[in-house]
């Protein structure tokens, strides 16, 4: 049976991998936003959607 | 390459953007096992209204170019009516002095934080007809802020041309 302990020990683990989660998410989204800004300020989505 | 050529960009540059768009899964390779330099890429139906259509609801291109003006406004305008703070509601009297806060019931910032926050939390105190008339009031402030930015800038804009 898991101590009270061990079960802090789990939740620090839990909370810490959904903050990485977040993290890695928030990065991947940045990513996109920068492309995104690159596709509108050049006109690509543009060019694309047109063909 | 058609693109680069359609916008005026580089070839290069434009393959390198096709292909990070790919991966990141926003644009779509027909033949991914073709030659890099005969690649043809196309933007999915579903995405067009969100990146394309200016007319759209769902148009969120200019969410890329969200930056905040304070740096803008700090480094560049001052009013003595600014009073030395450069937050909106300091700076729109000034700027847009049409615009004010003053027919709202909720008029500034920290109100408008403590509603939401009621709100957000479902505050048992709050009766279903004050929710209802506080949700409202958030909403006209919120658009108010809206306008509020909207207009200061096309002020700076303005500013921006005379100098």
């Amino acid at each position: 049976m898991p101590t009270p302990n061990d079960t802090a020990i789990e939740t620090i683990a839990q909370r810490r991998d959904a903050f990485i989660e977040r993290m890695l998410q928030s990065t991947r989204g940045t990513f996109d936003v920068f492309s995104l800004y690159i596709g509108v300020r050049l006109g690509f989505y543009e060019a694309l959607a047109a063909r | 390459m058609e693109l680069a050529s359609q916008t005026a960009t580089a070839e290069r540059y434009a393959r390198e953007w096709l292909e990070q768009q790919t991966v990141a899964k926003i644009i779509e390779v027909d033949d991914e096992k073709a030659d890099a330099r005969k690649r043809r890429f196309s933007l999915p139906a579903a995405y067009v209204e969100v990146l394309v259509d200016q007319d759209s609801l769902n148009y969120l291109a200019p969410l890329a170019r969200l930056v905040d003006p304070l740096p803008v406004v700090r480094d560049h305008v001052y009013h003595p009516d600014f009073g030395g703070s450069f937050s909106l509601k300091s700076i729109l009297p000034a700027l847009v002095p049409a615009l004010g806060y003053d027919d709202l019931e909720i008029a500034e910032g920290e109100t408008a934080s403590r509603v939401l926050m009621q709100l957000v939390a479902d505050d048992p105190t709050l009766l279903p007809a004050e929710r209802a008339t506080k949700r409202e009031a958030l909403l006209r402030y919120c658009e108010r802020d809206t306008l509020a930015m909207v207009r200061v800038l096309s002020r700076l804009r303005e500013l921006a041309q005379r100098t």
